[in-house]
């Protein structure tokens, strides 16, 4: 399953991140560097299960630090 | 240190005596670009007292401090305690609803407040004594005498400091606890579990007014004669791994949420942090968090729990007796059973009812008698609301008997987030419960919509920003549910337990 950086963007826009906050991420550099705080990283892994009905375990859950790691999740699990 | 009596002294001149007869000159804490000797620090607590006296507050009165992690605040809870009076901080970020309450409850005759808190500024009358104050102790007070350390040894049951932690009704209870409880905790706990040294450098992420940060940076550097960073600012990664690399502290303390944060800021394949080990309480360790963070650091953490009302820790994993999932074993000193619905003990193995017994266990709630009747129970035991199994000495957590959740190391009440979601205009009912989500406890909101309002993305989102602009952020749910009807009992209460995932 092919996924682009602006579906996940898109995403994270329906959990009501800030518009800026959300153009401006890098997709590799970890999200947590880049003001995806503790309550909207949790949110956006939530987002990602229900969109794409996958289910991230916790262990994955530490793994995915970038847009890119995300991406390459969802391909793998596709 | 650690052998001294705890019980017989005052707390503020058992924490500071023996540090100014061995070594005044040494540093107590380090915060921004200031380093405060012992002498310094038991200076200010001395003028902070004198100032207390000189406004005419007694032996009794409740001292409100609303700072931030400093030096400061430090020797302003040293010198309320040394003057006898019972400091109560609470947290620099809470509503001005909640704070008209705790200053109304507590009764506080005096406040001390930062001026980078100007929520506290609003609660000014004329029946409070109230002074603002900055983050840095030099010069701080100096007009006000200096004195020798000293101070009458209390009665046993005298107070010496009170924290709010959130109720299940959604308004804060105090509990207040005695002179020697932080003492019996950095005994028991600090020294007998972590084996803090003088040579130890503690930091904590968790802030001086939880009783985690209370014990972590002012009971158990003290007690035992070392030096601790503070750090005044939100507890971001950056931040902390910054400090980190500046000051290089032996003992790291913090909650599974930062863990998780840190680790995932982390972009390179290891992480070099030169300490002993790591810290955990709060909220629950997941497995993964300690897994990954040994691989990332090679450090483990020490996962335990505690509460606010046995003071702080008292189930904890100990250095090279860690299991990896699990809360840990019983701290010296307190008693743990696991008791069914009917109060028998449980079976090894059997999940139950957790309840401990400890010398530094809170004596009541504050003006909650019914609540202290239904918690305390008269073998000197308390019931905690959470349900834990046993195996082989070993804790592991089951969840709770209540419908409390615990986020990011502090509690929230489902009721507080609920009737902030009923004022939204689409939502008519609702109920809030927790879920498991990175392995952490977060909140999850079911919301039953008014007529003609659709459940769509869009909708969502609008909740999440409502309820963003006015909720602090542990407190937001991270899951949205959008359901026909909620689980109720035969007279309509909502049954939050079954909406628990």
């Amino acid at each position: 399953m092919a996924v682009t950086i602006a579906e996940l963007k898109e995403l994270m826009l329906q959990i009501g991140m800030d518009k800026g906050l959300v153009a401006e991420i890098a997709p590799d550099s970890p999200l947590a560097t880049q003001g995806v705080d503790s309550v909207d990283c949790p949110a956006f892994a939530v987002a990602l299960e229900g969109k794409y009905n996958l289910t991230i375990s916790d262990s994955d859950s530490l793994k995915l630090k970038t847009l890119n790691d995300f991406i390459a999740f969802v391909e793998r699990a596709a | 240190m650690p052998d001294q009596k705890v019980a017989a002294s005052n707390l503020a001149i058992a924490l500071l005596g023996p540090n100014l007869a061995k070594h005044p000159d040494k540093t107590a804490y380090i915060c921004n670009a200031e380093s405060v000797s012992y002498q310094q620090l038991a200076d200010s607590a001395c003028r902070f007292a004198t100032l207390l006296q000189q406004s005419a507050i007694t032996a009794g009165d409740r001292v409100l401090l609303i700072l931030p992690d400093s030096p400061v605040f430090v020797a302003a809870f040293l010198g309320a305690v040394l003057h006898g009076a019972v400091a109560v901080p609470v947290s620099t970020a809470l509503t001005a609803d909640d704070y008209r309450y705790i200053l109304q409850d507590s009764g506080a005759r005096f406040l001390l407040y930062s001026s980078a808190v100007p929520l506290a500024a609003e609660l000014a009358s004329p029946a409070l004594t109230d002074l603002a104050c900055a983050e840095t102790l030099t010069g701080w007070l100096e007009q006000y005498p200096t004195a020798e350390l000293a101070a009458p040894a209390p009665a046993v049951d005298d107070l010496a400091f009170m924290l709010y932690t959130s109720g299940s009704t959604g308004k804060p209870k105090g509990v207040p606890h005695r002179h020697r409880d932080l003492l019996v905790a950095a005994e028991q706990y600090g020294s007998k579990v972590l084996g803090i040294r003088p040579d130890d450098l503690l930091f904590s992420a968790s802030k001086l007014f939880f009783a985690y940060g209370l014990g972590n940076s002012l009971a158990f550097p003290l007690y035992s004669g070392a030096t601790a960073l503070l750090y005044p600012g939100k507890p971001l990664p950056e931040e902390l791994l910054a400090l980190i690399k500046q000051h290089h502290p032996t003992l790291f303390f913090s909650v599974p949420t930062v863990y998780a944060q840190i680790i995932l800021s982390t972009a390179t394949p290891q992480l070099d942090l030169p300490m002993r080990f790591c810290v955990s309480a709060g909220e629950g360790l997941p497995a993964a968090v300690f897994d990954e963070w040994q691989r990332l650091t090679g450090l483990d953490i020490l996962d335990g729990i505690g509460t606010t009302e046995l003071t702080h820790v008292f189930i904890s994993n100990q250095p090279g007796r860690i299991r990896s999932g699990s809360a840990g074993q019983a701290v010296p000193g307190y008693q743990i059973r696991l008791v069914d619905d009917e109060g028998n003990p449980v079976q090894t193995g059997t999940p139950g009812h957790l309840q401990v017994q400890g010398d530094s266990t809170a004596p009541r709630y504050w003006n909650l008698p019914e609540k202290t009747a239904d918690t305390m129970l008269a073998d000197g035991f308390i019931k905690t609301g959470d349900v834990f199994l046993e195996q082989e000495g070993y804790y592991y957590h089951r969840g709770r008997s209540d419908d409390m959740l615990k986020v990011g190391g502090q509690w929230i009440s489902p009721i507080q987030v609920e009737e902030l979601l009923r004022t939204h205009p689409s939502v008519a009912d609702c109920a809030v419960a927790s879920c498991q989500v990175m392995g952490l406890m977060r909140p999850a909101a079911h919301l039953m919509l008014k007529p003609d309002c659709i459940a769509d993305p869009a909708l969502e989102r609008d909740i999440r920003r409502f309820m963003a602009s006015r909720l602090q952020d542990y407190m937001l749910p991270v899951r949205y549910f959008f359901v026909d009807d909620l689980p109720r009992t035969a007279t309509g209460k909502v049954q939050r337990f079954k909406l628990k995932r």
